[in-house]
């Protein structure tokens, strides 16, 4: 959040509230879009992180706020607009992954390649002995490559559903409401996608041993 | 190995892949003010393609003033037509009403 004046949140550089901001890009003052970019890229480059792989962060991040700039006529002000910014930023990672799905590059890397460094994570994973150790590991980069290797074998929208619920701990609601799906199918998908998940943590363990 | 170690394993790499999620997101790459402005130029570049929003209800209520007057003298102008028409229609119905009226004592003789 930035700074506030009363109740009124401020936008940084003109001083002005973050509403009157809003109002007069739409009113075509479109430099003014400047100060909701600065104010907000840290929170959308962190959801995007969150989604896709780290060199892909910027084009994303960079489409979320051209896409924010065109739909600002539709914000209603009714919900906080960096809530509404998470939306388009999860929507816009969702689209990331349909088009690569559409295109059939399942993995972001060489198969067999992906295949003996999983194998060998898998190795250090099992064999770690201490805490300590443990959470180094978690540190290395390895680990998430191998967790969007394990999430590049489901479908868009289960990847969508396994990143919001299992791995960030959104309730499914607030899931529903970032994908704009209905909670019924994002509860259904939840439960599901966590078997399937495990299934393909079993290969993977099954291909190390 | 067992079913029960198995699962076991498997709850410890799901956990690893939450930890290396929280990581990730953690270590999100800083959006430079180089990028910053290259998103503003993509921007700026798309506001000057489209009509910005405030003049796209211009543009609507300009076109919608000038459909109006269009219609309004089209309208105007087929009743002035009509009316016209109306007229001499009935300029030449009575002309011919008078015309038979004419021959027929002519014929008689008397009326």
């Amino acid at each position: 959040m930035g700074p506030v004046v009363g109740c009124r949140v401020v936008a940084s550089g003109s001083g002005l509230p973050e509403e009157e901001v809003i109002r007069r890009v739409v009113a075509g003052e479109v430099d003014l879009f400047e100060e909701l970019l600065l104010r907000y890229r840290e929170h959308v480059g962190r959801i995007v992180a969150g989604h896709v792989p780290r060199e892909m962060v910027e084009d994303v991040a960079h489409d979320v706020f051209v896409r924010a700039y065109t739909s600002l006529p539709t914000y209603s002000f009714r919900t906080p607009f960096s809530h509404w910014l998470s939306t388009i930023a999860v929507r816009s990672c969702y689209d990331v992954w349909r088009s690569v799905s559409a295109r059939k590059e399942v993995s972001l890397s060489g198969p067999s390649e992906a295949v003996e460094e999983q194998q060998e994570w898998t190795e250090h994973l099992l064999a770690a002995e201490s805490r300590d150790r443990f959470d180094t590991m978690v540190r290395q980069r390895d680990a998430t490559n191998l967790l969007q290797r394990a999430l590049a074998q489901l479908s868009p929208e289960n990847r969508m559903v396994v990143d919001l619920v299992h791995l960030e701990g959104h309730s499914v609601r607030e899931a529903a409401e970032l994908l704009g799906w209905t909670v019924v199918n994002v509860k259904v998908r939840a439960h599901r996608v966590r078997h399937q998940l495990r299934k393909i943590l079993d290969t993977l363990l099954k291909d190390s041993t | 190995m067992s079913r029960l170690r198995r699962e076991e394993e498997i709850d410890l790499l799901e956990q690893t892949l939450i930890q290396a999620h929280k990581v990730k997101v953690q270590e999100a790459p800083h959006l430079s003010r180089e990028w910053a402005d290259e998103v503003m130029r993509d921007i700026r570049r798309q506001a000057n393609r489209e009509p910005s929003f405030s003049e796209v209800p211009y543009v609507i209520w300009r076109a919608a003033a000038v459909i109006a007057i269009v219609s309004t003298l089209f309208v105007g102008s087929v009743l002035t037509w009509t009316a016209g028409q109306r007229d001499a229609d009935f300029s030449a119905l009575l002309t011919m009403a008078t015309a038979d009226s004419a021959f027929s004592t002519l014929l008689v003789g008397e009326p």
